[in-house]
């Protein structure tokens, strides 16, 4: 008689209560939204040791056109990675894949100033790519790279201007140092 | 007999939260980054002919040390300064960018139109460049051009240059 009055009053009180499963629905479609998202993002911005500058400018990173090269730079004298292992070597990434020098000036001249889609319109800048360059290169490489893509940008069939080179502000922590 | 089996969604929603913050806290680490804008010459291309010698110049030369002098690859060794043709000498290399940053600014402010070389040798690490280069920007020069290397237009001379200079670097 006792537990047929209690299932009559939990009946009772269930019928107030919300249901979660749309909420739980929709929550879990916004966390596979970030995941996919994130993912994106994060394959233009290689794990790098940045030079420092004192007069570098905020990167806003509005430019939804600007391509981004990453420079890669493996320690050559450290003794736990072993040659022949592919991670020692040098990698210019660009969304997350590997360019040498042959495929990143394919590469260039599709995206500069022989394609319509990024010339500048304005007149006196006839023949010049409206596209920015972002290069990131780690401290600790070579700056034969840089130079090296900063030659091929300037090639009148490519006429890539805009460049900037990505540095990170002095960090308080010496031991971050990009240091030999 | 349905209540009984009703799971509490607490934990559940509380977790869900911390994932949200974590990917929103992950997304802003982009804007962090700081960057040098370095517009390149428009009006003209690739200059392969040897650069006029001008008066405006002040030239900063970076040479790696030799093998025999530092057994380590190529950019992981120290670096020489010199300021036109006098090399800079210092304990640290803060005390060399110190003192390279006063030779500049010295001839920056005699010289309102003064130009800025930056003459770095083979496998000179993209740091030092970079500092250089900032001191340059810090001492109020507006054209910084950088010595280049002729690479040929020609693909395969090119790869033949690049395969070169990833050797020297011990990066093939």
């Amino acid at each position: 008689m006792a537990a047929r009055k209690k299932r009559k009053h939990d009946t009772s009180a269930s019928d107030v209560e919300m249901d979660m499963t749309p909420m739980i629905d929709i929550v879990f479609q916004m966390v596979m939204f970030f995941v996919i998202v994130s993912d994106f993002s994060q394959k233009d911005i290689a794990k790098l040791t940045l030079p420092w500058s004192t007069v570098g400018v905020d990167d806003e990173g509005d430019d939804e056109s600007r391509l981004i090269i990453n420079i890669t730079a493996p320690r050559l004298s450290d003794t736990k990675v072993k040659k022949g292992d592919e991670n020692v070597y040098s990698k210019i990434m660009v969304r997350g894949k590997p360019y040498d020098f042959q495929s990143l000036q394919k590469f260039l001249e599709l995206n500069g100033v022989q394609n319509p889609k990024y010339r500048e319109t304005d007149p006196t800048k006839k023949g010049l790519s409206n596209r920015s360059l972002l290069i990131r290169c780690d401290g600790n490489q070579s700056f034969d790279y840089v130079k090296a893509i900063l030659q091929i940008c300037a090639q009148p069939d490519i006429a890539i201007y805009k460049v900037e080179i990505a540095t990170a502000e002095q960090p308080k922590d010496k031991k971050k140092a990009p240091t030999n | 007999m349905d209540q009984e089996v009703k799971m509490d969604m607490t934990p559940m929603i509380d977790v869900t939260f911390q994932l949200l913050i974590f990917f929103i806290i992950t997304m802003k680490f982009r804007t962090l980054e700081k960057k040098l804008n370095s517009y390149l010459p428009t009006d003209f291309g690739l200059n392969t002919s040897s650069a006029p010698v001008e008066e405006n110049f002040i030239t900063v030369k970076i040479r790696q040390k030799k093998a025999s002098e530092d057994p380590r690859p190529i950019r992981e060794r120290g670096s020489y300064y010199y300021v036109e043709t006098e090399e800079i000498k210092g304990a640290t290399e803060k005390e060399i960018f110190q003192k390279i940053y006063k030779r500049i600014k010295a001839f920056r402010d005699q010289n309102k139109d003064a130009k800025g070389k930056i003459d770095a040798g083979t496998g000179v690490p993209h740091y030092r460049v970079v500092s250089v280069l900032d001191l340059f920007h810090k001492s109020g020069f507006e054209t910084i051009t950088f010595v280049g290397l002729t690479v040929n237009k020609d693909i395969s001379a090119g790869m033949k240059w690049w395969r070169k200079m990833r050797e020297t670097l011990g990066d093939m």
